[in-house]
């Protein structure tokens, strides 16, 4: 109870507060903060500090708001400490901080925290669609469907996930921005700690690269299954996997499943790879990039990295012909099922465990088929990095920049 | 409280008032923490109020109650818990007696000092604590020590930066509300020149190959990988030399074949300027173009100036040497073989010279502000 009042007077603080900065600040141009549940590692965070760049770069004031206190090296991407708040779910230091540095547009990654409270206080707010969120019970729709009604505009990071949400909540005004990555700093980012002589790798071993988080979407097991096959025939293929471990559980049963696999020796684990060094990672380490994901919201940013740094792609078709205008790079293999709304959490946790399933025959032909014309692909003069300019932040910033109202 | 606690609250107390005096908040330095830039600034910065009562406020302390010691020099050490009431009751009792803070950088700062009535804060800045906590990956640290820079440069009486990059970064961070005085005193530290050794305007070349060093730690900002590529791509150019505390900690790191050219062991400062310094030729700077970097202090440079010793920078964005006119060799023609002649080594070393001269004038002038603000 003491609880709840005081938190009621400080409420009534916060709005007290806030009423001084916003007539403190009439007349002068607002900024824009995203939103998210935590700023750690991964590819939704990694887009919205890509968004927060892009709005920086065009002279708005740009700023991260983590709902929790999760914070990690991604936060070394932002200009300022100061442009970055923990708010520990306390909406009152939320609208402080907005009060503050005269925030007047949200753009909400994932996180609903608040919204339409936000929303009514006078607040522009956006919601950006990173997946399709299968995990989502119906209720949980509902409750988001009722959210969106407090929006100015809902985004969806591809066509496979506006796809699925509007199949899902009915909602059909939902615009597309493709997600894109910054070529500059892909290409001059820091030299990699990691290399083949740090991983044990010869130069002449075959390179198959996975960077994911352990979650079940991402179906690293399904790299055991296509791995045992194809070492049969190229001992030199080497599986590496790279992502921060989310679900400790799944890393342990595919630590344990890795154990007991003929592949053993050709699979690799590895963590984190630090996003400044990933241009030369990729460049150095991998030979060809490998993303066999049960479902994604779209195309993974370490996707479009591997492209840029002409490495020819094989993955799960997430409508790849509709998102990407070039697919001579990149290889898609039809997702273990028939239909994606008939895909519940539960049926995923169960598919995530299995090495082989419907797709593992069809990604073991196909990556065939890449190993053999690997000449192709690291030819220089088969590769122009124009073709590939819809995967640009330039790209993505203008489409950001032309949709949000600030 | 217990009355020998009490006895000798009183009696600092009673001496904070009668005397000139001033409370530092900051760890207190001996002969074994000196070899930290941190303490070498406290101590500077102690030496400054020399005819002052100084009493040192800290909370290092291994005892549940608050600690008075005395120390040489009209010194008191005061140890206190930070999470006792009682104990920073007290503490800030002997801090309304004594009406003036100093306190060395916004980690030693809370936000409750600007409120005691009375009290004039001085921040010493070494450092943006912020940027570093986030560098070292302590983001709630950050935001924290973030919100007690923004108080500082409010409220604080005076901030004394070690660079004029650290007061523009700050004034340039916080805009109009940044109000505070400044005084812009760099590190130098007059007592090593004791030390000081004639150097040759032309040094002699070692085997007919210039002599290149890296003297300093082995943290992972001084990029001890990219030099260690740097001596391999060059290995044939150069004869190296490299001093550190701990030369294990070098070669763990190492992952190329010995060199017989490269020579890595530890040497006390005196020694670096006799045996290494005085011949050497190039001296490794490797920083990233980083705010951290970008507003630094490194006394390491200095040194290189005074001993004619031209760095090799991978960004020349270092405190305020470029400001003032440095010259030096990028990492990326040095890898490449481009060597400088001897007519350019001379030259550069020079105009070196000349800018240790602006930095040494800019130290005075900011000493002498600094004193005149205490008088």
């Amino acid at each position: 109870m003491i609880r709840k009042v005081k938190k009621f007077f400080e409420f009534i603080g916060a709005l007290f507060y806030f009423l001084f900065y916003r007539i403190k600040n009439i007349g002068k141009k607002k900024n824009v903060a995203q939103v998210l549940n935590s700023f750690n590692s991964g590819g939704l965070e990694q887009v919205a500090a890509n968004v927060y760049k892009s709005f920086l770069k065009n002279g708005n004031g740009s700023y991260v708001i983590s709902i929790s206190n999760t914070a990690g090296p991604i936060c070394q991407q932002l200009e300022s400490p100061k442009h970055f708040r923990m708010i520990y779910y306390n909406f009152s230091a939320m609208l402080k901080f907005c009060a503050k540095n005269n925030i007047g547009t949200l753009i909400y990654h994932f996180s609903t925290f608040k919204l339409p409270q936000f929303k009514m206080l006078g607040f522009k707010t956006y919601y950006v669609i990173h997946n399709t969120y299968l995990w989502y019970t119906e209720g949980e729709w509902q409750n988001l469907k009722i959210k969106m009604k407090f929006t100015n505009g809902i985004i969806a990071v591809s066509e496979w996930c506006k796809d699925y949400f509007i199949k899902k909540t009915g909602i059909s005004k939902v615009k597309v921005i493709l997600n894109g990555i910054d070529f500059q700093n892909l290409q001059s980012g820091n030299i990699s700690t990691i290399t083949r002589k740090s991983l044990g790798i010869k130069n002449d071993d075959i390179v198959v690269l996975t960077v994911g988080s352990y979650t079940d979407q991402k179906h690293q097991m399904a790299i055991l299954g296509i791995a045992e096959q194809m070492i049969k025939k190229y001992k030199n293929m080497k599986f590496l996997c790279a992502g921060p471990i989310l679900n400790r559980d799944l890393f342990k049963l595919f630590k344990r499943e890795l154990k007991k696999s003929s592949a053993n020796k050709n699979v690799i684990i590895l963590e984190y790879v630090p996003q400044d060094q990933m241009g030369d990672f990729i460049h150095n380490v991998c030979d060809i990039y490998l993303q066999p994901s049960i479902h994604e919201a779209g195309v993974p940013l370490t996707v479009m990295e591997a492209l840029i740094k002409k490495k020819p792609v094989i993955m799960t078709d997430f409508m790849l012909d509709k998102t990407f205008p070039v697919i001579d790079r990149i290889v898609g293999v039809r997702p273990p099922y028939e239909d994606l709304m008939s895909i519940t959490p539960k049926k995923v946790i169960e598919m995530t465990k299995k090495k082989v399933d419907s797709s593992t025959n069809e990604y073991v032909r196909k990556l065939e088929d890449i190993v053999s014309n690997l000449d192709y692909y690291r030819d220089e003069s088969n590769f122009n990095i124009d073709d590939y300019a819809f995967l640009s932040m330039e790209r993505m910033a203008q489409e950001y920049i032309d949709y949000i109202i600030i | 409280m217990n009355k020998m606690i009490l006895k000798q609250f009183l009696d600092v107390r009673k001496r904070l008032k009668k005397k000139k005096s001033i409370i530092i908040v900051a760890p207190y330095f001996n002969e074994e923490r000196l070899k930290d830039g941190y303490f070498k600034r406290v101590k500077a910065v102690d030496e400054l109020f020399a005819d002052y009562y100084k009493v040192y406020v800290t909370y290092e302390t291994t005892k549940p109650y608050i600690q008075f010691e005395e120390h040489e020099n009209d010194t008191t050490v005061v140890r206190y818990l930070p999470g006792s009431k009682k104990q920073k009751l007290l503490v800030a009792l002997l801090m309304m007696a004594a009406k003036k803070i100093y306190c060395h950088s916004v980690w030693q700062v809370k936000t409750k000092f600007f409120k005691l009535p009375g009290v004039k804060v001085y921040v010493d800045v070494h450092g943006v604590v912020p940027e570093e906590e986030t560098l070292y990956e302590r983001y709630e640290a950050a935001q924290m020590y973030g919100d007690i820079e923004e108080v500082t440069v409010q409220k604080a009486e005076c901030l004394i930066c070690v660079t004029n990059k650290i007061r523009e970064h700050l004034k340039e961070k916080y805009g109009d509300k940044f109000k505070a005085r400044t005084i812009v005193m760099p590190i130098y530290d007059t007592s090593l020149s004791q030390y000081d050794i004639e150097v040759p305007k032309s040094k002699k070349l070692v085997k007919d190959k210039p002599v290149v060093i890296y003297a300093g730690g082995i943290m992972k900002w001084q990029k001890i990988e990219l030099m260690q590529d740097s001596i391999n791509k060059s290995k044939d150019a150069a004869e190296f030399m490299v001093y550190c505390p701990n030369p294990k900690e070098f070669w763990e790191t190492w992952e190329y074949p010995k060199m017989k050219n490269l020579t890595v062991g530890s040497k006390s400062y005196k020694d670096l300027c006799k045996d290494v310094y005085s011949i050497a030729h190039y001296g490794y700077v490797l920083r990233d173009d980083i705010t951290v970097n970008n507003v630094a202090c490194p006394t390491k440079i200095a040194d290189y100036f005074k001993y004619r010793v031209v760095p090799i920078v991978s960004s020349p964005k270092i405190g305020d040497f470029l400001e003032l006119g440095m010259r030096y060799i990028t990492l990326e023609d040095f890898n490449n073989g481009k060597l400088l002649s001897k007519k350019e080594l001379e030259e550069i070393a020079d105009n070196n010279e000349e800018v240790l001269k602006k930095y040494v004038e800019r130290h005075n002038k900011g000493k002498e502000e600094f004193k005149q603000m205490f008088k």
